[in-house]
């Protein structure tokens, strides 16, 4: 059963940690899920579920996964703002499955997912 | 929108819209209904802009001319055959009340409400969030206000965090639905 004193040790085991987690380097990375009607009804909840689950299985600190609202492409939805370095770079159609790519490949590795840029969704 | 969930994820983000600092969801369900009440102190609405809120071809947003969540969200409950209502005062608030009967063939699903208010808090850290839920389950609930007295804001998006109140969410909320 988990209960706030399990967070009080967690939050007292995670600061006296010493970092040998995978942190990323330059900054925080942004990372900006639609989440208007729009967004929703095409499942950006669920792209936005496989992003936290992804900083958890990874340990990824550095990262914010923020909600944003209508960018007025509803068609391309659910669309996925990812800001690292100062640059930002927009995704279109992502799905859950695509997550795992755009983590290890883009916000890991510094290296954008052109397939999944708008213009190149097919 | 095929869970209440979604609807609730759609509205809540109306209110933070709204610019809303304090945001109070309730779920209560008992036998034969289900209520679902968001609450905000944003902005609020004028008279006139209230009575047509439920209007699809009213909305705020500048990108389109059709604001699809408050219609979406009324259609599923009176659906049920239950009922929907919107409170609200400028510079007060407003507060959005969907109320379904749980026996109609036509209830959707509230799919995965803590996973839902997972996303919200460690979204929008800089708005308080409560939480209740009382069922025949039993009662939940979640306070931002009470977890920033353990952790701050800017932990709440670190991955042990995140796995820890998904499970917290679980248990005190997800687990206690009914439908």
């Amino acid at each position: 059963m988990k209960s706030l004193a399990e967070l009080e040790a967690i939050r007292d085991r995670m600061r006296s940690q010493i970092d040998n987690r995978d942190v990323l380097k330059d900054g925080d990375t942004i990372v900006r899920v639609g989440m208007a009607t729009c967004g929703i009804a095409a499942g950006a909840r669920e792209v936005m579920s496989a992003f936290l689950t992804e900083i958890t299985k990874r340990n990824l600190s550095g990262v914010k996964v923020l909600q944003t609202g209508c960018a007025g492409l509803c068609r391309v939805e659910p669309m996925v703002e990812v800001t690292k370095n100062g640059e930002t770079v927009t995704y279109v159609k992502i799905t859950p499955d695509k997550v795992a790519r755009i983590v290890s490949e883009h916000i890991v590795n510094g290296n954008v997912c052109t397939q999944f840029l708008i213009g190149n969704e097919g | 929108m095929r869970e209440i969930s979604l609807n609730i994820l759609d509205i809540t983000r109306n209110s933070l819209k709204a610019g809303a600092k304090h945001i109070e969801i309730g779920i209560v369900s008992d036998e034969k209904f289900l209520s679902v009440t968001v609450k905000d102190d944003g902005c609020g609405m004028s008279a006139e802009m209230l009575e047509s809120a439920a209007d699809p071809f009213t909305t705020q947003r500048k990108t389109r001319a059709v604001g699809l969540g408050i219609p979406l969200f009324k259609h599923s409950a009176e659906l049920t055959g239950g009922s929907f209502k919107i409170t609200s005062s400028i510079g007060k608030g407003t507060t959005v009340t969907a109320i379904y009967c749980t026996d109609s063939v036509n209830l959707m699903p509230m799919g995965d409400l803590g996973e839902t208010i997972l996303q919200l808090i460690t979204a929008e850290t800089g708005t308080e969030f409560t939480v209740s839920v009382k069922t025949t389950k039993g009662s939940g609930e979640i306070a931002t206000k009470k977890l920033k007295k353990v952790i701050g804001a800017a932990e709440f998006t670190h991955p042990d965090i995140i796995g820890f109140l998904r499970k917290y969410l679980k248990e005190n909320i997800t687990d206690l639905m009914e439908v």
